[in-house]
């Protein structure tokens, strides 16, 4: 009875989650509040309840079951209530037993293909008293967050061409942020801002240029209109520079560059966009020219350091072509770079972050073995940074494939791939957590997994890095040393980004493992 | 090619007449016997599941393999049979087959048949020996016509 007044209490009283409440996510840490719990992409929970100390008493709280598989749900948690996504779905769930307090779905079309991934939504976002959600089949929803009630929904793209959306939104100011999926489909990847209100446009940045706009003399002939470039995981917004930061993904064809010489701005990049125009404030382009599907779709995590004995506004991102970036984020230049896993593409990275080929890396009719593989080193789930140690925690894959090249035509909503891949023995295949000085790049530790994983990280105040495995392990590590300190096993895959919260004062994690979402806590 | 083509292919490959073999399948009864098989392998449902289940491996493997097989079985091992040698914090070497494996565990069934689960951690030692297996050479053993006789009473099961 105390738990269903104080759910209705806070349905009444707290279900409204205006901007200020997330710009200021850490004074409410029991809440995670937006896709990474704090805007800057850190992934870190400041709760401590759960520590090195008493990890090994996790159990499981109680176990809530999709619809549907491979889930790579990162819920929302706002005052004992969890917001979290399907294809297609959304609900709210009781955070004391994971009942479901409503549903909302929307029908997928059935002329509806994936190209390219699978039928997934990684989460949604909240702002004032809406819950927002992208749809598979192109529109961004907004709920009522008491009810579940559609209050608008706007069509973002068409999905007959090949667009799609999986990422979670983003919710800055007075506006929610989008990207979109589609990069294996030879479409022209966008970033949009829609009102959070009303559901109306407020900008688009076109992630390939046109015509006239700087950068588009990197790419040759009409190659730009299906130059791919696509925005499918959910970026990083700095409310002090007014900077929203987003990854871009690969060019098109993925595997062929044959039909599109040049750089491919702005594929593969970082880029800083102004938070009220969308205007392009800098990039940063990680792979020029890329051939291997190793899109730049990661969130960038923000933090300060010293660096050279000054104090910095940076972001780094660990990308999924092997090498870790620290950058300025005021200005995007290059400030420090390393392999952070096998790679065999590059030679280096030269004095401005561009590297250096290695040669004979591009994919052959015959084929060409190269590290990573197409999914890289890390792929679209979150590394994780903690202000305790300085260190950012990477999810890693070690793994190679042979790359074949081939002759692709274009057709509208389907496979523009020019090429494919051969992963190599999957028992030569395996995966590590490797913890980074946040600054530097350098190893601190690395604790190593059966098998590349597909699941990210969260680093918390009790000294704790979870994270998931491909065969179902969800797992806690020392996050100073790396020593592996409790693990369950889900029965199911982890395909997702783990959260932290409280409930009745009191800290949970939970991860989404295949069609389960768990919750643990010590009680 | 659409899915109707792919499914009236793999039916058509069920009516492949079988291949014709040299040995003779009731010698290859009798040293399938004599060498001991069954405390391995099943066939037909008799035997024990230590390796691979022989009921119908002609189909799977064809003639040549099993043949080549016999000669060296470790340039053939079957995916899902990877030998493991584990030794546990009391000193005890167990070697079996892989079942299955995480981060965490490893389970595997020794020689006899017996299923040990282990956490990673109880092990002083986990070795995998990718490119060895239990199964002797029979190349020094049979002749040239009973390895003909062997594969003809397989193929003929």
């Amino acid at each position: 009875m105390r738990w269903l007044i104080c759910i209705a209490l806070c349905s009444c009283l707290e279900a409204q989650v205006p901007f200020d409440r997330i710009l200021h996510a850490d004074t409410e840490p029991g809440n995670w509040l937006t896709y990474s719990r704090d805007l800057g992409g850190k992934r870190y929970s400041p709760l401590s309840e759960i520590n090195r100390q008493n990890v090994r008493h996790l159990k499981v709280k109680w176990a809530h079951q999709f619809s549907n598989g491979n889930n790579e749900v990162s819920p929302i948690v706002i005052d004992g209530i969890i917001y979290i996504t399907g294809p297609n779905t959304a609900a709210a769930l009781d955070a004391h037993t994971g009942r479901d307090l409503w549903h909302w779905s929307r029908s997928i079309p059935t002329d509806y293909r994936s190209v390219g991934f699978g039928l997934t939504s990684r989460g949604p976002a909240v702002l004032d008293d809406k819950l927002f959600i992208a749809t598979l089949d192109g529109f961004l929803v907004a709920l009522d967050l008491k009810s579940g009630a559609q209050r608008w929904l706007t069509q973002v793209l068409d999905y007959k061409l090949g667009y799609s959306m999986t990422m979670a939104p983003l919710a800055i100011e007075d506006k929610v942020v989008v990207g979109i999926s589609g990069g294996e489909a030879g479409i022209r990847g966008f970033i949009d801002a829609y009102d959070a209100k009303t559901g109306k446009r407020a900008w688009r940045f076109w992630t390939i240029p046109a015509p006239g706009e700087p950068g588009h003399e990197t790419w040759t002939g009409d190659s730009w209109k299906t130059g791919g470039g696509p925005t499918w995981v959910t970026g990083a917004y700095d409310p002090e520079l007014k900077l929203v930061y987003w990854g871009v993904g690969n060019p098109g064809p993925d595997w062929n560059g044959d039909l599109r010489h040049g750089d491919n701005l702005y594929t593969c990049s970082l880029v800083a966009l102004d938070a009220g125009t969308g205007k392009l404030r800098w990039y940063f382009q990680f792979t020029p020219h890329e051939t291997h599907d190793w899109d730049s779709a990661h969130v960038p995590v923000l933090f300060d350091a010293e660096v050279n004995g000054a104090k910095r506004k940076l972001v780094a991102v660990a990308n999924r072509n092997a090498f870790y970036y620290v950058l300025d984020r005021v200005s995007g230049k290059f400030v420090v770079g390393r392999a952070y896993a096998k790679q065999t593409w590059a030679k280096r990275l030269d004095a401005a972050g561009k590297p250096i080929p290695a040669g004979n890396a591009d994919p052959s009719p015959e084929g060409r073995v190269v590290w990573p593989n197409a999914n890289g080193a890390t792929v679209w789930y979150s590394t994780s940074f903690s202000p305790e140690t300085g260190y950012i925690y990477v999810s890693v894959r070690e793994i190679a494939s042979r790359y074949f090249k081939r002759e692709t035509p274009y057709k509208p909503g389907t496979e523009f791939l020019g090429g494919g891949e051969d992963e190599l023995s999957a028992d030569d295949a395996w995966g590590a957590i490797r913890a980074l000085q946040a600054a530097t790049g350098e190893q601190r530790w690395e604790f190593k997994l059966h098998s590349p994983p597909w699941a990210g990280v969260m680093a918390t105040a009790g000294g704790l890095v979870f994270s998931g495995s491909d065969e179902g392990n969800f797992y806690a590590l020392d996050a100073g040393t790396g020593k592996p300190l409790w693990d369950f096993q889900t029965g199911g895959s982890i395909d997702a980004n783990p959260i932290a919260f409280n409930v009745e004062g009191h800290e949970c994690v939970a991860i989404a493992a295949d069609r389960v979402l768990f919750a643990f806590s010590l009680e | 090619m659409n899915l109707t083509d792919v499914a009236a292919f793999v039916r058509s490959l069920s009516s492949i007449p079988p291949e014709k073999l040299a040995g003779d399948p009731e010698r290859g009864r009798l040293i399938y016997a004599l060498s001991a098989c069954a405390h391995c392998h099943i066939l037909d449902g008799e035997g024990v599941g230590i390796g691979p289940d022989l009921t119908g491996i002609e189909a799977r493997r064809g003639a040549a393999q099993i043949r080549a097989t016999f000669i060296d079985p470790s340039k053939t091992i079957p995916h899902g049979f990877l030998l493991i040698e584990t030794v546990t914090s009391a000193g005890k070497t167990i070697r079996g087959i892989r079942l299955n494996e995480d981060t965490f565990t490893i389970q595997i069934k020794d020689l006899r048949g017996s299923i040990h689960s282990f956490r990673k951690t109880e092990l002083t030692q986990l070795k995998k020996l990718r490119n060895e297996t239990t199964m002797p050479s029979f190349g020094a053993t049979l002749s040239a016509s009973e390895l003909d006789d062997l594969v003809a009473y397989l193929a003929s099961r």
